[in-house]
């Protein structure tokens, strides 16, 4: 095994080209760190920083990819699989600053009918505009249609909705279930809050205790749902992305080399 | 239970205020679970002020909460989800966010949440996400 790969790196050293028949077993195999060594004792040009960017992006280094992807390089532009597979990167982890270098960087020209897809999916979802369901998965729909409902929904507007009548403000930001509980929560920590209050009075220890109780959880339910709204809009839109990669990399997965 | 959880939480105010320090375990978690990159480099670590409360939060998750840990909704319950989100950001802030938490403790409440987000019958709810 050892001399095999010796006389490898030997015939790669004395002819000066990439061996792509050794990178595509390397990468298929995932050897990891005979692919690195391998690259590495290479001569730096344009198609080596082109293979080094492919070995980045399938073992998730991304900081070199990065770089490297902000020279806007034609070669991996031109690659479909190397495209596509970045692009199912961005729909399972969130990387906001390498997909908009990528973004930035990329030459549409040059993509495949399913990258212009996958790509238009990916923007949509940032988009102000209304999605457009046709592009997505029949199956994401529903989960389509509701991130539509609750994506416009302002989180100032659920707080202040929140402060009239507990559990409004989540209802509102497309959280029913959870505004119900708000409210029963809500309505019997007041009641039991007036209660003592017309018992004992004011300055009775208990009422402030139940005053300060009940205003509490009064004011975290204001704040949670301001918070509750932004994260569901993020988790609703993570779903999609998460759900819509799964399905494209277990069902159509394109290998790197 | 909630009485004693608060009393504990409201008995030292001022200490809880400097504690600004992350929990890596967190982090390695929620990369591990739901397929979530953080850019760590943005979070620096600090040393961490004795706090008396989350001496008194370690308290009640071992003493007083230790039966009920198995039938909790989410991941990461209500005293450990208040731990952290003090320590990220702040105590009045992790304070309101613990607090809300405390008030949707409801197995309807799952309903909400996409499916990707529940995991063996529990609310991934990790404070960065």
């Amino acid at each position: 095994m050892w001399f095999k790969f010796s006389i490898l790196f030997l015939s790669s050293a004395l002819v000066g080209q990439i061996n792509l028949n050794f990178i595509s077993h390397l990468s298929n195999n995932k050897l990891k760190a005979e692919h690195c060594f391998y690259l590495k004792s290479l001569a730096v040009n344009d198609t080596l920083n082109y293979h080094k960017a492919k070995y980045n992006l399938q073992y998730n280094n991304l900081n070199d990819l990065t770089d490297y992807l902000a020279t806007k390089p034609q070669f991996f532009f031109n690659d479909s699989a190397a495209v596509y597979n970045t692009i199912l990167y961005f729909f399972k982890n969130e990387n906001q600053y390498l997909q908009n270098t990528f973004l930035n960087a990329l030459d549409t020209t040059a993509l495949t009918v399913t990258n212009k897809k996958l790509i238009l999916n990916l923007v949509e979802l940032d988009s102000k505009k209304h999605l457009i369901l046709t592009n997505f998965l029949p199956n994401l729909e529903g989960d389509l249609q509701y991130y539509q409902k609750i994506k416009n929904k302002k989180p100032v507007l659920g707080a202040v909705l929140s402060a009239i009548v507990p559990g409004l403000g989540k209802w509102y930001g497309g959280q029913p279930n959870s505004a119900f509980v708000s409210f029963f929560s809500q309505a019997i920590y007041g009641l039991q809050t007036f209660e003592t209050v017309k018992k004992f009075g004011f300055k009775n220890g208990f009422s402030i205790f139940s005053m300060s109780f009940f205003g509490a959880f009064y004011i975290s339910n204001i704040f949670g749902t301001y918070t509750d709204i932004i994260k569901q809009k993020k988790l609703r839109k993570k779903n999609i992305l998460i759900n819509e990669g799964n399905y494209y990399s277990n069902f159509y997965p394109v290998s790197l080399y | 239970m909630h009485y004693v959880f608060l009393v504990l939480l409201l008995l030292n105010l001022k200490s809880n205020a400097q504690v600004s320090y992350v929990n890596d375990t967190v982090f390695a978690n929620a990369l591990f679970d739901a397929n979530i990159s953080i850019n760590t480099k943005a979070i620096q670590q600090q040393k961490q002020p004795f706090s008396l409360s989350k001496h008194l939060l370690l308290f009640y998750q071992n003493f007083i909460s230790e039966q009920i840990q198995a039938n909790c909704l989410y991941k990461i319950s209500c005293s450990e989800n208040m731990k952290q989100s003090i320590n990220y950001y702040g105590f009045l802030r992790g304070f309101l966010m613990g607090l809300n938490q405390l008030q949707n403790c409801a197995h309807s409440v799952k309903k909400d949440y996409p499916s990707n987000y529940i995991k063996n019958d529990k609310i991934i709810n990790y404070i960065i996400n």
